[in-house]
């Protein structure tokens, strides 16, 4: 069995070259955050980024120069507001970004995982985002005549995500909302996950039913607790929710986005450090609870 | 916490200081929405108003009905605000953890009774605008974008609107079409807009005051939007949510 244990930084450095289509894994869970900061860290750029709703783990890998590229249905701070970040960004020609929506960006996925070049749908026929996304094309069913949408297939050169576990291997376990996350990975090149724990094979066959990515296209397997932080892991910890609520506050303007991505990213050698630098008690008040 | 509560009493007789004007119109609005949902609808539930629409459908007046969210969550017992549509709070209350190609195929199969959707914008033909706003003064506003809003509009059976009482969302035509009221097959569209003073249809292809509340005056808020709308010949009165309804939007709203 192949060991595919390595740190963010060696797995990085590795399998994520510049220019590459990366889909971000963690729909509002379990959200790649700690191979997003190595990815800043390491100052990737030029990444097309792939997603359904582009949380603020984008704001990271934007701020920090990675992406002149966005392919994605929404992009924001969920349930708080817009995208400082991205919206300048986008005005200032530095990213291309193409909108269209979630259900779209989740066919084209499927379509890759499926390794058929379209599906056909019927949406993005009318209203204004109609005609404007790359990839979308009009075509005549062949049984009925009916027009449909051909939501052509999107294939990542690589995915990041997080999970719950993992072994060495890469018999990656995730479990709780999984969003767009299943699709995004089986419709990628490689996988590289970071974990919250490295478990025994033997315990990986005692609920191979939560196994959900096929290890054959694992290619990095990173030990990191609190990986998705300040997102939340169902079952190990909640999310920070003041830290949300202080992001689009944090990042209003170049000068506070400047600081923000120093103190978060460039302060620390890796995540464990960044980790380390939070307040003393923040990450055992976050944790899970059942109810 | 909020200790905005000046109105409370005028507008309801209530007493109660935790019932501040925000929760009594975010209350009147839901509540509007939620009475044009039948009891076993399976509703595709979106972010912010929707939600307590749902929370108050399935809490007292449908409770039977079927809670989906498009982060793949489904039979979610929405009892606190959650943030996004994969928030722990709901996550944690769904009985089927399932993926978001789940939950839009349903809808792309037809099996979604209601979509629940709130906008920046609603226009006199029932499109949506959830991408960007032009100022006066020329200037663009981005906003996040469809989400899956284009696509709960396109595919689910009907669509409700649910939007705040600011003039400035109802509008003749929208900035943008995000979500075009064009439904797929035999779907019937968006039918309907509610808000915390009244209820709109469209079934004849023009907004159409249908419904309002008894403490409200048809001609005045029929008026008072930016749209070419008309009061229905049928106006019906609806009396506003208080007591019950509006302590359980309260404890809704306050434990997010």
């Amino acid at each position: 069995m192949i060991d595919k244990v390595m740190t963010a930084q060696q797995a990085v450095k590795k399998y994520i070259h510049n220019s590459d289509t990366v889909f971000i894994g963690g729909f509002g869970h379990a959200i790649a955050f700690a191979i997003a900061h190595e990815i800043v860290r390491q100052k990737k750029h030029s990444l097309h980024l792939v997603k359904t709703g582009a949380d603020i783990v984008f704001d990271l890998l934007v701020a920090g120069g990675c992406a002149n590229r966005l392919s994605c249905g929404w992009y924001g701070n969920p349930g708080i507001g817009m995208s400082n970040i991205i919206s300048k960004a986008v005005a200032s020609g530095e990213l291309a970004l193409t909108e269209s929506t979630n259900f779209s960006m989740m066919l084209r996925l499927h379509a890759g995982k499926l390794g058929v070049p379209f599906i056909p749908s019927p949406i993005l026929a009318d209203g204004d985002l109609a005609g404007s996304v790359d990839g979308i094309k009009t075509i005549k069913c062949p049984f009925t005549q009916a027009q449909y949408q051909a939501h052509s297939a999107l294939n990542p050169d690589v995915a990041i995500i997080h999970a719950q576990r993992s072994d060495m291997n890469g018999n990656v376990q995730l479990w709780g909302s999984v969003g767009d996350t299943i699709e995004g990975c089986e419709a990628s090149q490689k996988i590289i996950c970071s974990v919250e724990e490295i478990c025994e094979s033997e315990e990986i066959l005692l609920s191979p039913h939560l196994t959900k990515l096929p290890a054959h296209k694992v290619v990095a397997v990173i030990k990191q607790p609190f990986g998705a932080y300040p997102s939340y892991v169902h079952d190990y910890y909640q999310r920070d929710e003041r830290y949300y609520a202080e992001h689009t506050s944090n990042t209003k303007d170049s000068l506070k986005s400047d600081e923000w991505l120093q103190t978060s990213v460039f302060d620390h050698d890796d995540f464990e450090c960044y980790l380390n630098s939070l307040p003393g008690t923040l990450l055992d008040q976050l944790a899970w609870s059942k109810s | 916490m909020n200790t905005n509560t000046e109105s409370s009493d005028k507008t309801n007789g209530l007493e109660n200081p935790l019932i501040t004007d925000e929760i009594i119109s975010q209350a009147r609005a839901a509540f509007m929405a939620a009475r044009e949902i039948k009891d076993h609808q399976t509703l595709f539930v979106g972010i912010g108003l929707p939600c307590l629409v749902a929370h108050l459908s399935q809490s007292v007046l449908s409770p039977n009905c079927h809670l989906v969210f498009e982060s793949g969550l489904m039979e979610v017992a929405c009892e606190t605000q959650p943030l996004s549509t994969a928030s722990a709070n709901i996550a944690k209350t769904a009985k089927m953890h399932g993926s978001m190609l789940d939950v839009f195929s349903m809808l792309q199969r037809g099996e979604i009774d209601v979509g629940l959707l709130s906008a920046a914008q609603i226009d006199i033909h029932g499109h949506l605008n959830s991408s960007r706003l032009i100022t006066k003064s020329g200037k663009t506003l981005s906003l996040p974008g469809s989400g899956g809003a284009h696509d709960i509009t396109v595919l689910a059976n009907k669509v409700i609107a649910v939007m705040p009482s600011d003039p400035r969302r109802f509008v003749n035509n929208v900035d943008f079409i995000t979500s075009p009221n064009s439904p797929y097959g035999n779907r019937e569209g968006v039918v309907g807009v509610a808000m915390p003073d009244a209820y709109f249809s469209f079934d004849t292809g023009r907004p159409i005051l249908q419904k309002i509340y008894s403490d409200r005056n048809a001609d005045a808020i029929n008026e008072s939007l930016n749209w070419d709308s008309q009061i229905s010949d049928s106006l019906e009165i609806v009396n506003p949510p208080e007591g019950d309804l509006l302590e359980r939007a309260g404890i809704f709203l306050k434990t997010s």
